[in-house]
């Protein structure tokens, strides 16, 4: 245990000592302030584009943070040679991967943190703060997990540019799982099958999606956080167990 | 003589081919031991199949034919590499990271903690005279400051034996002499030393016994005068691989 938080720790203080992070997070905080700014060209809408945008925002850096940043840590330290000190010591390689996921993870809560206090503050300003906001953004956390146990598990296998666009494929495509279903009733019988296969296997992302629904006043039932979580952190373990039985067998 | 620490047969290691290149033999039928407490010097030309060896030998890479085993067991068993060394060639480390918070990642890693690991950590700055420097980012070392440091993380868990894969390349002739000093050092208290080099010089001043590969075959092992005959390490070098490279 005290191996993977070793790990988890590195990888945190190399994320988080990383520049370019500062400059996203500035940007995403201009993002969720600007909203106040779109908010007053609405009549009447306004406070519902301040919530609107800002969880937007949210997502927007965050995915663009657990892609980049997820997608090269695992190569970096194949291409740096930096993984023959760790896997040369007594470190089994599911704990060096575990290691990495949890620390970009811990990174990602940091940064979700920051940016989620800015936003409630902006919405308690504007009188429109609901519990359920902070709801919002915790599945957005989860999302971002499951986001890089994916740039983990084609790290494994693949190289960062296509590990890049298989995840932000995957990202696009679990939004809208829904319509391979739709599409699956009009083909023919095998690619039916395949397509609602598919349907299953792929990360359904809209399950994280509660925005519309916290933003407009709409009541979130209780099943459905509990849902997210489990549905959440069932993926992410399985992602992560495929990746390590990968990894196990790569040689360096 | 003493107990074997390091006991290899027959081992092969092919690479599979790669997009635009075949596949490549970088071991074939190495034989060879080392007992406890011998500084054993594996010299060979570039390409010969040194780090090849070096990495079944930790872990890294599985052979295709042949066993390794060190200390008694398999590399990948974690329990053993609890007990090894190692300084990879050319090393990077994390660059974010200062030389001290470098050395308590390592100590971590092998279970290591509290005031025992901050004990050991400022003996082994102060032996391989980085104290100096251990709050400062490993991103503005010097190669011979980055390769001081490479050793003090392979000496963090008191290894039984170390592996050194060049350690000796790039650096200054003062850094040379400190390294060799400090390899000294540790033959003296009775480690075994492991070592990849293409120097010779470095092998005739440090090592007791030799293995000499060649495109990925040992062509020659034994007591450095031995090998040597009437003659010097270089001489016997270049009988035993020099027609490949003439």
């Amino acid at each position: 245990m005290t191996r993977l938080w070793d790990l988890a720790r590195n990888t945190f203080r190399e994320t988080i000592r990383d520049r370019i992070l500062y400059v996203l997070l500035v940007f995403a905080l201009l993002m969720i302030a600007s909203s106040v700014v779109f908010g007053t060209l609405t009549i009447g809408q306004d406070q519902k584009i301040v919530l609107d945008l800002g969880l937007g925002a949210i997502e927007l850096f965050g995915v663009a943070i657990a892609i980049f940043v997820g997608t090269s840590m695992i190569y970096k330290e194949i291409d740096k040679r930096t993984v023959y000190v760790v896997l040369t010591k007594p470190v089994p390689r599911p704990i060096f991967l575990i290691g990495k996921f949890l620390g970009l993870s811990l990174t990602l809560w940091v940064l979700l943190g920051l940016m989620g206090v800015g936003y409630l503050g902006l919405a308690a300003l504007k009188g429109v703060f609901a519990p359920a906001l902070i709801g919002a953004i915790g599945l957005i956390g989860l999302q971002l997990m499951l986001l890089v146990a994916i740039t983990v598990f084609f790290s494994s296998f693949t190289s960062p540019i296509l590990g890049m666009i298989l995840t932000f494929s995957l990202y696009l495509i679990g939004h809208n799982t829904e319509a391979l279903r739709v599409l699956a009733q009009k083909a023919s019988p095998a690619l039916k099958a395949a397509m609602e296969a598919l349907y299953y296997v792929l990360p359904n992302l809209s399950t994280f999606d509660a925005k519309n629904q916290v933003v407009y006043g709409e009541a979130v039932p209780a099943l459905r956080w509990i849902w997210a979580v489990g549905y959440g952190l069932a993926y992410t373990v399985a992602l992560l167990a495929t990746a390590s039985a990968i990894f196990e067998r790569r040689e360096f | 003589m003493s107990r074997i620490v390091v006991d290899i047969q027959n081992l092969g290691k092919v690479y599979p081919p790669q997009v635009g290149q075949p596949a490549k033999v970088a071991l074939e039928g190495a034989t060879l031991q080392v007992a406890e407490g011998e500084t054993f010097g594996l010299l060979g030309p570039n390409g010969a199949g040194k780090t090849t060896l070096q990495k079944i030998l930790l872990g890294l890479i599985r052979p295709t034919s042949g066993s390794a085993m060190v200390l008694g067991a398999a590399p990948d068993d974690t329990r053993t590499r609890a007990r090894l060394g190692y300084l990879p060639e050319n090393p990077y480390f994390y660059t974010y990271l200062t030389g001290k918070e470098f050395l308590e990642f390592c100590g971590g890693l092998f279970g290591l903690g509290g005031k025992e690991l901050q004990e050991r950590i400022a003996k082994l700055l102060d032996r391989v005279n980085m104290t100096s420097a251990a709050n400062t980012q490993l991103r503005k070392y010097s190669k011979g400051m980055l390769q001081r440091i490479g050793v003090a993380q392979a000496l963090v868990n008191d290894p039984e034996i170390v592996f050194l894969d060049e350690p000796m390349s790039g650096l200054d002739p003062v850094g040379r002499a400190q390294l060799r000093e400090l390899i000294l050092d540790l033959k003296r208290e009775g480690k075994t030393i492991f070592f990849n080099t293409h120097i010779l010089s470095d092998v005739e001043m440090l090592c007791d016994r030799v293995g000499i590969l060649n495109q990925g075959k040992l062509v020659g092992s034994g007591k450095v005068h031995d090998l040597a005959g009437t003659g010097t390490l270089e001489d016997a070098f270049i009988r035993l691989v020099g027609g490949a490279h003439a």
